[in-house]
């Protein structure tokens, strides 16, 4: 199905993934960017770079990772309370969203290579339309925390008469991590909305399918990250 | 194209079986359960969505460092927390010979 | 050495490069000469004098701080500063050094500069992020120094909560400026990933790179992986300084222990960050000037990613006393030494290296000896301070401010010196004074080991570190230690006198004067644009000392378009 990156694959990690045939070279066509001789093996440089942003971005959330795991340590009731408070039918219909919006995305990549332009344009802003969906829902949750009274940091009425300790920390950091989730959500949209557009009116060569990759690459990860942040804040 | 639709439905009936569980009184375990299936999904979606599995060695090496590295960080974080006897910052409780922030852990 | 040179001959059919017939005195430094194209330049040449230019303003800048914190010290009460004033500027000499000299020095100087020469590419794989990088650095670096200007900053360069999220001074700005430069790393550190694994020139494995690339990547990993989490700490920070929100705070339910986990979690491999460069070059002039093959190329490699390796499971050392679990405590500890273990191999095949080479004792070399002593000396006393018995005593003393700073300043800033003279003929084109050279490194060595000796005593006796009163039976070990900082202040200047000279005045620089193997050492001084005028066939290992001089030149040109090496 996608022959170009089989023949990536069998070049070994040491060499470069150099044109094996003056074939190939035309095939593939000239570099446009200094430092490497072939599109291709500057495509593969450009992926690997996404991965290795990706890597970084993985840490990134890591980091709220280890804080639920030890703030669920310190206050088991507290966390179980507050799960139990949370609007989980919203927020588990969010995860069936990206999960949807991913399927799209990567099906917009597969059928570009194939050279059906229309549809993987069509799918790519399908898949961004997903993304506002996400956007909404998760606003009409902060909507519905706000009017029961809950704020970030502890404020607001429900604290009141809800004491158990770790409440307010849960949600601080429920809002924090959501919301930054949230702002990767948007750049995906920005950047898939971008290269979705030079996909729709034919500016985004097939030879260069890999600037689709990057942005659903990076559509998957954010989905990720959603993956495990739905059980640690809505199911358990 | 049939593989990435497997897996859609892979993932949506995990993400339904997740769902569904949580309506079941599991205790402690309810946790442990909603992150392993989340842990399958998201094998899922790194291996046939991002198709890591065609990726080269080099890309293989980014993920797995990166997976690596949060779960040393995880685990190390939470095996502080986990074996910590009192939390250190809860008021201390009125005693006549108070030693150290942890008298039930071994000491120092 | 003939089992590699056969072997590459198959593959090594000469790459066509962009300008084979370019100019023969046309060199990155005069290909263009207006502002603009030094501050829009996409090569990485440029971009690590950019970066050397800005990182030695910030060590100029904390040098000056770090003067004053030594004239305060000089009588136990106030000498020329007020404690209100004091806080701020031992806050701000370990913020500026540590994430605005330390981390990016080596790495975003000589790294990018030679990164790409030494594994026979053109530039970085992604040059304009590479500038990117260069101006998200300035941009972060601007804005903690405007928070110092207005309101400063008083929380010690580690920002622990509760006070950070309390503290009257401009917390806010400071942590978002962190956050800001932090990116700039993140950035350099995937560049240098993706063009060792992508830009190596034909024929060149990995087992045939340069020791100091294999430095630079596993410093990238470290930068790459560990500076979101002090991202998010910033973060963190902000929030709870600026809305307080209290994640941190225990009356909500927080716990500042996690703070220091997350920060840690970052800022020991940051050590690293810090180290693993020093040790490239190191790597570097130790082969060149003994005329020898390493001892173990392979044990000098690996223990390098050793070392970024375990770098990410020591970070709980500098919370012992803090109150995590004993059981992670003692878990920290040990999982401490191993870096150790790495270290020690790496020192140890320097010595052997060493041993029977024939040395010629430059400048650069100088500076390597002095590395060595006093980075065995500061890594025995990390291990010391590793064991939580010991550490119970020394935390929070003196002791520990004398340990880091001979890793960070007899480490990190001696082979910073010891890789400024070393390539110094190749990124000017100039010779430096070696007598001069010599005199300064000594200086530096005795101006160094006169201020932080002493710290240990003083940390031994109980000083604690941050104080602003001490006790007057403290005074004399104070006063020597200031003494000996002015030396060091000294002695810095003196370099940069010297080496401002040559940049004018100096002898013109051969293509190789030291004689090196290493492949930086294959294209002209100062390299041309795209760095090789014919790319080399790197058919030589780097550390290819078997043979004479002629014999390895003739295997390292081009056979066909061959630029004259004399």
């Amino acid at each position: 199905m996608h022959t170009q990156r089989r023949r990536l694959k069998d070049t070994t990690m040491s060499e470069h993934p150099v044109h094996r045939s003056a074939a190939d070279a035309v095939a593939i066509g000239p570099a446009t960017s200094e430092p490497f001789d072939t599109l291709l093996h500057q495509a593969h440089a450009a992926r690997l770079g996404m991965w290795v942003f990706l890597a970084s971005e993985l840490l990134l959330f890591g980091g709220f990772f280890a804080l639920l795991t030890a703030y669920r340590f310190e206050h088991a009731d507290g966390f179980r309370e507050a799960v139990h408070a949370n609007t989980k039918v919203l927020g588990s219909m969010n995860t069936l969203v990206l999960l949807t919006s991913s399927t799209c995305v990567a099906v917009a990549v597969h059928v570009f290579r194939e050279g059906r332009r229309r549809l993987a344009g069509a799918l790519v802003f399908t898949t961004v339309a997903l993304g506002a969906v996400f956007l909404t829902l998760k606003m009409t949750e902060y909507g519905l925390h706000f009017h029961e009274g809950i704020f970030p940091g502890g404020h607001g009425e429900w604290f009141l008469h809800h004491d158990t300790p770790g409440l307010a920390t849960f949600w601080t950091i429920y809002f924090v991590a959501t919301g930054l989730h949230a702002m990767h959500v948007t750049v995906g949209m920005i950047f898939l909305g971008i290269v979705g557009r030079s996909v729709l009116n034919g500016r985004l060569p097939r030879a260069h399918a890999h600037r689709l990759e990057l942005a659903a690459v990076y559509w998957h990860l954010v989905d990720v990250v959603w993956i495990f942040l739905w059980p640690l804040f809505y199911l358990a | 194209m049939r593989r990435l639709l497997l897996t859609a439905a892979a993932l949506v009936a995990l993400w339904g079986a997740s769902f569904g569980l949580s309506y079941v009184e599991l205790g402690r375990a309810s946790l442990a359960v909603a992150l392993i299936i989340a842990a399958f999904k998201a094998v899922l979606v790194v291996l046939v969505f991002m198709e890591l599995l065609h990726e080269k060695t080099s890309v293989k090496l980014a993920a797995g460092s990166a997976l690596l590295t949060v779960t040393i960080f995880v685990t190390l974080v939470a095996a502080d927390v986990a074996t910590r006897a009192p939390a250190p910052l809860d008021p201390p409780e009125p005693h006549p010979t108070h030693v150290s922030p942890g008298t039930g852990a071994p000491g120092w | 050495m003939t089992a590699t040179a056969t072997d590459l001959d198959v593959t090594a059919a000469p790459v066509p490069t962009a300008a084979p017939t370019s100019a023969k005195p046309s060199s990155y430094l005069t290909d263009g000469t207006t502002v603009r194209s030094w501050l829009l330049t996409t090569d990485h040449k440029r971009i690590a004098l950019l970066y050397f230019v800005s990182v030695s303003f910030f060590l100029f800048l904390g040098g000056i701080l770090a003067l004053a914190l030594r004239l305060e010290h000089l009588t136990p009460g106030p000498t020329i500063m007020s404690a209100y004033t004091y806080n701020r500027v031992f806050t701000l000499h370990g913020v500026i050094m540590v994430f605005l000299f330390l981390i990016p020095s080596i790495p975003a100087t000589f790294g990018n500069f030679l990164l790409p020469i030494m594994i026979g590419a053109k530039d970085l794989a992604f040059p304009r992020i590479n500038l990117l990088s260069w101006y998200i650095y300035l941009a972060g670096a601007a804005l903690l120094i405007w928070a110092m200007i207005n309101g400063g900053l008083d929380t010690g360069w580690t920002f622990y909560t509760p006070y950070s999220a309390h503290s009257p001074s401009a917390v806010v700005p400071a942590v978002l400026g962190v956050f800001i430069v932090g990116w700039s790393s993140i950035l350099t550190g995937l560049n240098f990933i993706v063009s060792v694994h992508t830009l190596r020139a034909r024929g060149l494995r990995l087992m045939k790179m340069p020791l100091f690339v294999w430095a630079i990547y596993s410093t990238s990993i470290i930068q790459v992986l560990a500076t979101p989490v002090l991202g998010l700490s910033m973060v963190l920070v902000a929030i709870d300084a600026g809305l307080g929100w209290g994640i941190f705070d225990p009356s909500r339910g927080g716990d500042p222990v996690l703070f220091q986990h997350l920060f840690w979690f970052y800022s020991h491999p940051a050590v690293y960050i810090m180290i693993l460069p020093a040790m490239g070059v190191v790597s570097e002039v130790i082969p060149t000037f003994a005329r020898k093959v390493p001892y173990s190329y392979e044990a000098i490699a690996y223990s390098a990613l050793g070392i970024a390796f375990t770098g990410f499971l020591t970070w709980g050392h500098h919370m012992f006393t803090a109150g995590i679990s004993a059981v992670d405590a003692g878990a920290f500890g040990i999982l401490s030494m191993m870096v150790a273990v790495f270290s020690a191999i790496k020192v140890f095949t320097w010595v052997a290296t060493l041993y029977k080479g024939s040395i010629s004792l430059t400048t650069p070399l100088a500076y390597v000896f002095v590395f060595l002593f006093l980075f065995v000396f500061g890594g025995m006393t990390g291990v010391a301070v590793a064991s939580t018995s010991l550490d119970l005593h020394w935390h929070d003393t003196y002791f520990v401010v004398a340990h880091f700073h001979f890793i960070m300043v007899g480490g990190a800033l001696t082979a910073f010196l010891a890789g400024l003279h070393y390539w110094f003929p190749k990124v000017t084109g100039r010779m430096y004074g070696e007598r001069l050279g010599l005199v300064a490194c000594v200086l530096v060595f005795a101006g160094f080991f006169v201020t932080f000796f002493p710290q240990f005593l003083l940390g031994n006796a109980g000083m604690p570190r941050r104080y602003y009163y001490y006790s007057p039976e403290h005074q004399p070990l104070h006063v020597i230690s200031t003494i000996g900082a002015l030396g060091l202040g000294a002695a810095l200047l003196l370099i940069l006198g010297y080496l401002g000279w040559a940049l004018v005045y100096g002898e013109k620089a051969p293509d190789n004067p030291w004689g090196s193997r290493s492949y930086e050492w294959l294209t002209r001084s100062p390299p041309p644009t795209h760095n090789f005028d014919a790319t080399p066939r790197f058919a030589l290992g780097p550390y290819d000392y078997t043979r004479p001089d002629e014999d390895a030149h003739a295997h390292a040109e081009a056979p066909a378009q061959g630029h004259d090496h004399v």
